[in-house]
């Protein structure tokens, strides 16, 4: 399916990885468009409606500088995924829909002490533990029901709450974006209903694109850095990707409904009802931020509580078999799909902005405060998950992400087929038997959820990354390859 | 006459559901959404849950609907494939739902959104088309 709206040449090229739609295409713009991509990905970005949704978010009161899009953008509603907006904190707007109904959606990376030569014999047992002990949560719940007031606790003590209680290490939370608890959180804004969905979902994985992956280190790009976020050739690393399940939907149901309902009160109009918006200094807009920042402890929570069945799991299996430490120590923890009070330089001044990031990953460089201090003389670890069976990346933020795109960069590969076509193209057995032919361990209750998550399905991962490698917003540390993949659903 | 289709989309579930009457229209498009979902039941007796909406417009009252039962779904594990409409007017309805117990769900629904959302109404009835973030 081809939409007509655009061609080529409706872009200026910046640079080889960077295109722009002038803020005079169409009279509702307040900034130009941005889009970094190579020339053929750009052609691939033209064949749906996501530049019209980032134009789209280049009209929203009070947007900065550009309305930016990264190689693996694809269409959304409202906000492309692969999105970010920068907010004037007077002037501007926060939206539900820039930050998407799967509030923190977000990925980690646990690191173990063994080579892949070492755990060969054992990959088999550590999936089949570990898809035993992490549950989807999907039609059954997890197997914690937590009573309201946890809901509570957790809601407003994110990752710190769940460390307290045992479940992980205090380095835990140096090593997760915001310490794993994002300030303002506010758990009488988030309703009854979104409560009672995330009581039994605490410590699950969820399903669709969510996963849980035992990766091999395949390459190391800056030695330097590497050793650094602790990793090296050949280790083997844990890749855990999920969000705030059903309470985080619900929060982002509830508040895109109280205020598209309120926005002629506030004269906003929208070309897309799911850019649905409430000014940042109105009331339901501060209570909008509460709520979410709320949902995105939840998420960290969760993969917190993820990680610790996970490590249980490790030691379960190896403690039996192998000498040697079993731990998983944590590289990083980051956020996809979130919006924040961030201070940025916009010409030559200092600005705070609300920055929402709508499947796209902050990259900060060097120095700044919010990095532990581990990571500040290099910048923060960058976690790009592949599609299943395909490379991830481990990358570094820079000072370019700095200056030129609000310190974020792409989220993964980036979705290109729609899941029935990939249904079509590939059968649930077939792509199983590819991925094990490949040595990839495959541990997914549905063939057809598998299908659906097919490689083909989705934009090269290695394509993405060199995009914004040679843009500068983050640079490449590592690339990791699967060895067993567990899914939920 | 066909109940639902689900149309192209490269990232979410599209539904377009059609019906004699509204009360049709809003059965077939619930049951698109649990069939796109791939619900498995159980085959067990139904649980009657009762349910009442007052959105801003007609159409916010498709999604809320929707929501509503998606919400109580994700909460009950359960699936809903039947309803019997109380009232249901043009920005209100009070209804009972039937649930089953759901074994699992192939793709988990996040949200109904009201990106391209249409509900019309012709000389064959009724057609509403949603997105379904996914």
């Amino acid at each position: 399916m081809t939409f007509n709206m655009f061609d080529k040449s409706n872009f200026k090229k910046i640079s080889n990885q960077l295109w722009e739609i002038s803020k005079d295409f169409r009279s509702d713009m307040r900034v130009p468009a941005r889009i970094y991509a190579s020339e053929k990905m750009l052609e691939g970005i033209l064949e749906d409606r996501s530049v019209d949704q980032l134009i789209n978010v280049a009209t929203l009161p009070g947007i900065l500088k550009y309305a930016l899009a990264m190689p693996d953008i694809h269409e959304g509603y409202g906000f492309p995924i692969g999105g970010v907006a920068a907010m004037d904190v007077k002037r501007g707007v926060i939206s539900p829909g820039g930050v998407g109904y799967d509030i923190n959606c977000g990925v980690r990376l646990l690191a173990s002490s063994f080579l892949h030569s070492e755990l060969v014999p054992h990959l088999v047992d550590l999936a089949n533990q570990i898809s035993r002990d992490v549950p989807s949560g999907v039609g059954r719940g997890g197997r914690l029901i937590l009573k309201e007031k946890e809901v509570d606790e957790i809601l407003e003590g994110g990752s710190v709450k769940v460390v307290a209680q045992g479940y992980g290490e205090k380095n835990d939370l140096e090593k997760t974006e915001e310490g794993g608890c994002l300030k303002g959180a506010d758990a009488s804004l988030v309703s009854a209903r979104a409560k009672g969905r995330g009581r039994d979902q605490l410590g699950t994985l969820g399903s669709g694109n969510h996963f849980l992956e035992i990766q091999r280190v395949e390459k190391i790009f800056l030695p330097e850095v590497a050793k650094i976020f602790g990793m090296r050739e050949n280790q083997i690393t844990v890749m855990i990707h999920t969000g705030s399940r059903g309470l985080g939907h619900q929060v982002a149901t509830d508040y895109v409904r109280l205020m598209d309902a309120k926005l002629p009160s506030w004269k906003i109009e929208l070309p897309d009802r799911e850019l649905a918006s409430a000014p940042l200094d109105s009331e339901e807009g501060q209570r909008y931020f509460k709520a979410m920042a709320a949902a995105a402890n939840f998420a960290w929570a969760n993969r917190q509580m993820i990680t610790e069945l996970v490590r249980r799991a490790w030691e379960k299996v190896l403690s039996h078999k192998i000498s040697g430490k079993y731990n998983l120590d944590l590289v990083y923890d980051v956020a996809h799909n979130i919006a924040k009070f961030e201070e940025h330089e916009i010409d030559g001044e200092k600005v705070k902005v609300c920055l929402h990031r709508k499947g796209a990953t902050r990259a900060f460089g060097p120095g700044r405060e919010e990095l532990p201090e581990i990571y500040r003389e290099t910048g923060q670890p960058v976690l790009i998950p592949g599609s299943m069976g395909t490379a991830s990346y481990v990358m570094v933020g820079t000072d370019v992400a700095m200056a030129e795109s609000f310190g974020s960069t792409c989220h993964g590969a980036g979705r290109r087929m729609s899941r029935a076509e990939s249904r079509r193209r590939v059968s649930g057995q077939t792509l199983k038997k590819e991925l094990e032919a490949q040595g990839i361990i495959v541990r997914c209750a549905s063939l057809s959820g598998l299908t659906e998550e097919a490689p083909l399905a989705y934009k090269d991962i290695d394509e993405v990354v060199e995009v914004v490698h040679r843009a500068g917003l983050a640079k490449k540390v590592a690339r990791l390859v699967p060895l067993a993949v567990i899914k939920g659903e | 006459m066909k109940k639902y289709e689900i149309l192209e989309h490269t990232t979410d579930l599209k539904i377009r559901a059609f019906g004699k009457t509204k009360e049709e229209l809003f059965l077939n498009m619930l049951n698109g959404m649990f069939f796109g979902a791939g619900a498995k039941t159980e085959n067990q007796e139904f649980t009657p849950r009762k349910i009442k909406i007052k959105s801003a417009d007609e159409q916010s009252l498709l999604v809320d609907f929707l929501s509503e039962v998606l919400a109580q779904s994700d909460i009950n594990n359960e699936a809903y494939l039947e309803v019997k409409f109380e009232k249901l007017a043009k920005t209100e309805l009070e209804a009972k739902i039937f649930g089953v117990p759901v074994k699992s769900f192939g793709i988990e629904i996040k949200a109904v959104t009201y990106h391209g959302l249409e509900i019309k109404k012709n000389s064959g009835g009724w057609e509403a088309t949603v997105l379904f973030d996914i």
